[in-house]
């Protein structure tokens, strides 16, 4: 039998290492940077849109022109599986990710509205609402 | 040879086998085709050799539709017609354009795209694009990035292909000169066309000048090569023999006007800078310059409500250029050049010229980058602006028609009464709209589209492309010209052009109205005797 030389032990280690460092690094890195497990899943899709002037315009906009509601915006996106699941994860990348998967489907199904001309997924414009709202409360 | 008709004595009769009415694409494509047949063929021609005002104000005439421009600067008449201000884009007609589509009323030709494909080749010769192919490299090329920038089956790739552009009175004046088989006759304005007894046959033609001489042209055949405005209102005026004018037997002349319907500011926000819009601005393949573009797909042409249309990448300026294109240093100067293509000044001339030296490195900068525009050399832009071109539904109500006002001839005006339906507007609407949702399914931006989903037609402007007005349709109650472009009931009278097209597809109709005049010169040929 071949016998564990200090070369093999250190290669070794160094194998189970790596992706332990790399799971426990990209853990972290959610943390700080995406991860918010103490927000529930209505409040993390409120915030994780920049609130800038042009988005809440367009939120305005978008509930002035279909008559609807941030909450029914609230409620279709929480309504989305993948959305929900994304936000339950607490991460804001996933998230956003999701929430982009989210959009392309709708352009996809023709879920659109016109905004001023532009062609605007109805996911992205009940974001554009909620931030609205924010803005507002 | 070219004659100026004023030289000629009053009442002189002018003869030929073949007679030829006008002197754009159609007339000098079949002067050049006939006169390898025929000796003595004549043209005839209402302007000189340059831009006259005199005789351009005969085309003036009223609009009484939608807003169409004015008719006497959408086309031109003098030596060369209308290609003196063509812009030289190029395509042939879809396969689908020629098809009779079941439930679809005045649809097709009455021959195949396929039996028309000899003649679009010796018309790119005409046409100075190279050799006839359905598809450059170009849309092969572009194939893989396109699919990642719209994900859309609505749409296939398609391309344009830019003539220099051949103005044919120049480029091709010294051929036609130095035939002595033809002879142009120049400000000749035909007035009247005299049938035979039986009503079967044209006899004559009567030409006058704006002097007042009168002429008289007699031949074996003749055929009317005045544009899609022109050619219905010279057989709408000639009531002599047929009260309701020539050909018109079943009032089909002057209906079915048809433009392409155009639509511009589709713009596009990129969301992946990377992408390289240049593959849809112009390249050259050779000498040619070639344009990818995006059409409406054969599926979506066949759906009820449906029709062609193009969607070609416009405003592509990098973004240091655009307060130089928006300058008014340079729109006076692009005022001054439209102006000197017509030999004439700006109407206001001193505020023009003050404009112009305003700001001459405005000038100097957009014409710089015109120059690396045509060497292939454009930058990436920063936005992205399409516009649309679509085919419009043959329509009887659409038409050109007499105005009680007359030309200086005492010929009687053209009225345009251009209709537009609402079909013909939602289908540049849901073209818009799949455009913006392919463009927002593959991620890769987002678009604006100046339409509403209502009825409002005014953004749809006038491509300046006069069709369908004496319609091509082996049934006279439904053409006024038969497959081989005989006006029925006349044995001998012919017209050529676009208003012989029944249906106008999305493309420029240039080409098609070169192959058209080709095809019908070999007809000629086939059947005229020789004198």
């Amino acid at each position: 039998m071949k016998r564990w030389t200090r070369r093999s032990l250190l290669i070794g280690g160094a194998l189970i290492a790596l992706p332990l460092a790399g799971l426990g690094g990209g853990s972290l890195w959610c943390r700080v940077t995406g991860r918010q497990p103490m927000r529930t899943r209505a409040a993390l899709l409120r915030d994780v849109y920049p609130a800038s002037a042009a988005v809440r315009d367009l939120g305005w906009r978008y509930l002035a022109q279909t008559g609807s509601t941030a909450e029914r915006s609230l409620r279709r996106l929480e309504g989305r599986a993948e959305i929900a699941s994304a936000a339950d994860s607490g991460c804001a990348k996933a998230t956003m990710a999701a929430l982009e998967r989210a959009c392309r489907d709708d352009f996809r199904r023709g879920r659109v509205h016109c905004i001023d001309g532009w062609v605007m997924a109805e996911t992205e414009l009940d974001m554009a609402a909620l931030c609205a709202m924010r803005a507002a409360a | 040879m070219i004659i100026d008709i004023q030289q000629l004595a009053d009442s002189s009769e002018i003869g030929g086998s073949i007679a030829i009415v006008g002197c754009g694409a159609a007339g000098i494509t079949l002067a050049i085709e006939l006169t390898e047949h025929f000796k003595d063929v004549v043209l005839l021609e209402s302007g000189g050799l340059e831009f006259e005002q005199e005789t351009q104000r005969l085309c003036e005439g009223t609009i009484l539709g939608h807003a169409a421009g004015s008719l006497d600067t959408s086309r031109l008449r003098f030596f060369g017609g209308t290609t003196n201000h063509w812009n030289g884009q190029c395509a042939p007609l879809d396969a689908i354009d020629f098809e009779p589509i079941e439930g679809r009323a005045f649809s097709g030709w009455p021959f195949s795209k396929d039996e028309f494909i000899p003649f679009y080749r010796r018309a790119y010769g005409y046409c100075e694009l190279g050799e006839y192919q359905s598809a450059s490299r170009f849309i092969e090329d572009a194939r893989p990035t396109v699919r990642e920038m719209i994900d859309s089956d609505e749409f296939e790739l398609t391309e344009f292909r830019f003539s220099p552009p051949t103005r044919f009175g120049q480029r091709y004046r010294a051929q036609l000169q130095s035939s002595d088989r033809l002879k142009i006759y120049l400000h000749a304005n035909v007035t009247d066309i005299a049938v035979a007894d039986n009503g079967g046959s044209v006899t004559a033609l009567e030409a006058r000048t704006l002097a007042g001489k009168k002429f008289r042209v007699k031949a074996s055949a003749y055929v009317l090569c005045c544009g899609g405005i022109e050619n219905p209102r010279i057989l709408l005026n000639c009531t002599r023999y047929f009260p309701t004018g020539v050909g018109n037997g079943n009032d089909l002349v002057g209906r079915f006007f048809m433009d392409h319907l155009a639509v511009f500011g589709i713009g596009i926000a990129p969301q992946i800078e990377s992408f390289d819009y240049r593959l849809l601005a112009v390249h050259l393949e050779g000498t040619i310059r070639v344009k990818i573009a995006f059409k409406n797909s054969v599926d979506v042409v066949r759906k009820p409500g449906r029709r062609g249309c193009s969607l070609i990448l416009g405003y592509d300026l990098p973004e240091h250029l655009e307060s130089a294109f928006d300058s008014p240093a340079y729109k006076a100067f692009q005022q001054f050049v439209r102006y000197a293509r017509l030999k004439k000044l700006p109407p206001n001339m001193l505020d023009t010229g003050c404009a112009v030296l305003d700001d001459p490195r405005a000038i100097a900068a957009m014409l710089g980058y015109r120059l690396s525009e045509r060497a292939g050399m454009s930058t990436v832009p920063k936005a992205i602006e399409f516009h649309l071109e679509g085919e419009q539904a043959p329509n009887p109500t659409s038409r050109v028609l007499l105005t009680d006002a007359v030309d200086a001839l005492g010929v009687r005006r053209a009225g345009l009464d251009w209709r537009i339906s609402r079909q013909d507007r939602d289908n540049l609407y849901e073209s818009a709209m799949a455009l913006a949702r392919g463009i927002g399914a593959a991620g890769s931006g987002r678009v604006v589209v100046p339409m509403l989903a209502n009825e409002d037609q005014s953004m749809i402007q006038t491509a300046w492309h006069h069709m369908g007005t004496t319609r091509m349709h082996d049934d006279p109650k439904q053409g006024v010209v038969d497959r081989h472009c005989r006006v029925h009931g006349l044995a001998n009278f012919f017209i050529a052009g676009s208003s012989v097209f029944p249906t106008g597809g999305r493309v420029n109709p240039t080409l098609t109205i070169v192959a058209l005049a080709v095809r019908l010169a070999d007809h000629l040929k086939a059947t005229v005797k020789r004198a």
